[in-house]
């Protein structure tokens, strides 16, 4: 009853500096929401990124041969020894290189009047690649390609999406032909788009690995992916892939072969992902307490414009007690309703962010709550100063003041 | 003497200001009891000491040496929540300037004190409401402090220092700031008040004002004399 009353008077004396009250709670408008946009924005990206890197089909690491002249890259049979280690998945090459592509489009279909060559990514890849990197985004036409084509050099490819919404139109292109460095090869499928952080795919065209090496002249593959098990002990498995590269490149020498691990890629990029986002959280920090010294100076001019008021007050039997309250709740309103407005803000914020960099928006109600929790705080520790100069003030002399 | 007896005691009062080495005795050893339905005038010019001894009277200041007792509370040495109680229950203040504050109406400033006193809403209403009534402004209850005049804001704290129903009525120059025909009601106002059994302790510097009252004190330079010892040093 009593606190409903001061709640009220506090509220009186903040509407009849209305201009003064918006321009302190400014700061904390500010401070706050800068706070909530980082936290959620910064949260959604990292959670996209997570799920994209774990998306990929659990944890990898890729073997990947380096100044070397002993080796131009890893044969079927190598490879093969890969795949068969304790705790391995399987592995996925990757070939990657940019051939003479010429188009065949039927002309009854397509956007084009006829063939032209083209510059475009060939990707070599086995059937593992569709099962385990693409498996989200699935096919949009035909098939994907399968161990068979792999073991038997076909000369198949499957379509990017992107390569095959700018070259095809929005037909099914199953049964076309292209020509790649003057050989034919069959579309048999068209990829959805890929999304997440390895997009490679979308812009270019998809073959077996074998068929890419020896009818497109690419090479063996000096790099591939080889995926863990999820049961096993990644650092074991890593340590059994450095011996087989040291035992197969005959060397102990670790600078012809590097094994990258997929969960320190993940905690590499969480960790600076981390380090900036704490960086921009300090200086919202540094914004909500220069918020806190706007409220704490403003109630410093209320107290002393409001000494005739308090020294009334205080001969009409307010406590000390009281009068600190009184100014404390006016601090905290001022700094509760800021947080309040900044939670909106930075919601809204993020939300928006959402939309423009493409992660998944939440709303995560404990942010939200630890959000105006820490604005209260601001109100209360920056208040509590002019509060106690009010509580404290010597009601003889403030009556004087009128 | 009983100090029981009197409604207000005060006994061996002394003041003294300190302003760096400089000391400014204000009040001497001064003694002055109040009896319950009293209307006492202490009358002094400016600087007689008059403003601290009512200070001290209010309990808004304290006493350095002396014996202060309402009723049968002994003021000295109590804790400043303690004199913020006895401020709120035991004594109503009556200013010069009013003292309303302006940004709410002539019934929530009347109200106020009964915040103080964690008086429910409902009774602050009516007990409010009534005192109002007593000094005839219950038509303006709900203006602001700047619709009344000068007179009409007086007696809206006439009415916020009744509303607690406290032991004394304390006026520290209540016709100051009005002019001679509003302060006369407003001395009227006090009469009546009296006469319905409300003591009040008046200090002025205007002896035709000082004279409503039933007994007058002298201040003077921080003495305080009653009316004969004033006539016997200084004559009429």
């Amino acid at each position: 009853m009593f606190l409903f009353s001061t709640i009220r008077m506090s509220f009186s004396n903040l509407r009849a500096n209305a201009m003064r009250t918006f321009l302190t709670m400014l700061g904390v408008i500010i401070g706050i929401t800068s706070i909530l946009a980082l936290l959620t924005i910064g949260r959604g990206v990292t959670d996209s990124v997570i799920d994209q890197l774990s998306g990929l089909g659990g944890n990898r690491a890729t073997v990947t041969l380096e100044n070397t002249t002993v080796k131009a890259g890893f044969t079927d049979e190598e490879m093969a020894r890969f795949a068969a280690l304790e705790g391995v998945d399987g592995i996925a090459p990757q070939l990657s290189s940019s051939r003479a592509v010429t188009l065949l489009p039927d002309l009854t279909q397509s956007n084009y009047d006829g063939p032209y060559t083209t510059q475009r990514r060939i990707m070599g890849v086995n059937d593992f690649y569709f099962s385990t990197y693409t498996k989200n985004a699935g096919l949009l036409y035909g098939r994907s390609i399968s161990a068979d084509d792999v073991a038997h050099r076909t000369s198949v490819c499957v379509l990017g999406y992107d390569f095959w919404q700018r070259h095809y139109g929005n037909y099914a292109p199953i049964g076309e032909v292209l020509m790649i460095n003057n050989s034919p090869c069959t579309v048999v499928g068209v990829m959805n788009k890929l999304v997440g952080i390895d997009v490679s795919g979308n812009n270019a065209v998809i073959v077996p690995y074998t068929t890419a090496s020896q009818t497109f002249a690419m090479g063996l593959p000096s790099s591939f992916d080889v995926v863990i098990s999820s049961g096993a002990n990644a650092d074991e498995v890593i340590e059994r892939i450095e011996n087989l590269c040291a035992q197969l490149l005959n060397s102990n020498d670790k600078d012809t072969y590097r094994v990258v691990n997929q969960e320190e890629v993940l905690d590499m990029v969480l960790t600076i992902t981390d380090l900036v986002l704490g960086m921009l959280a300090g200086i919202a920090v540094i914004a909500l307490v220069v918020g806190g010294i706007g409220i704490m100076n403003m109630m410093l001019v209320t107290v002393s414009e409001r000494t005739a008021e308090i020294g009334l007050r205080k001969a009409l039997g307010a406590r000390p007690a009281v009068i600190l309250l009184q100014f404390l709740i006016e601090a905290m309103i001022i700094s509760l309703f800021g947080g309040l407005i900044g939670v909106l803000l930075g919601l809204g914020a993020s939300y928006v962010a959402s939309l423009l960099i493409g992660y998944t928006f939440s709303f995560n109600p404990a942010t939200a709550a630890l959000a105006l929790l820490f604005s209260l705080a601001v109100g209360v520790i920056f208040g509590l100063l002019p509060a106690r100069r009010a509580a404290k003030m010597n009601p003889i002399e403030a009556l004087r003041a009128t | 003497m009983e100090n029981n007896r009197h409604l207000l005691s005060l006994e061996g009062i002394q003041k003294t200001y300190v302003m760096g080495d400089v000391l400014f005795p204000v009040l001497h050893d001064i003694t002055l009891s109040v009896d319950a339905g009293e209307f006492v005038s202490i009358l002094g010019p400016s600087g007689s000491g008059k403003s601290t001894l009512m200070n001290i009277i209010g309990c808004l200041d304290v006493a350095d040496s002396g014996t202060y007792t309402i009723g049968r509370h002994n003021v000295v040495g109590l804790r400043e929540r303690d004199m913020a109680r006895i401020r709120n229950r035991d004594i109503g203040f009556v200013f010069q300037s009013f003292q309303l504050l302006p940004r709410i109406s002539a019934l929530e400033n009347v109200m106020l004190p009964l915040i103080y006193a964690k008086v429910p809403r409902a009774q602050r209403l009516t007990r409010a409401m009534a005192e109002l009534e007593r000094v005839g402004l219950a038509d303006k209850a709900h203006n602001l402090p700047r619709q009344l005049s000068g007179g009409q804001q007086q007696r809206v704290a006439i009415a916020r220092a009744l509303v607690t129903r406290p032991r004394i009525l304390l006026a520290d120059e209540p016709t100051g700031a009005l002019d001679r025909t509003t302060g006369a009601q407003i001395m009227d106002i006090f009469k009546s008040l009296n006469e319905e059994g409300i003591t009040i302790v008046m200090i002025t510097h205007d002896h035709k004002v000082a004279s409503c009252a039933s007994r007058i004190v002298y201040i003077l330079d921080g003495h305080l004399y009653s009316a004969e010892e004033y006539h016997a040093l200084y004559g009429e």
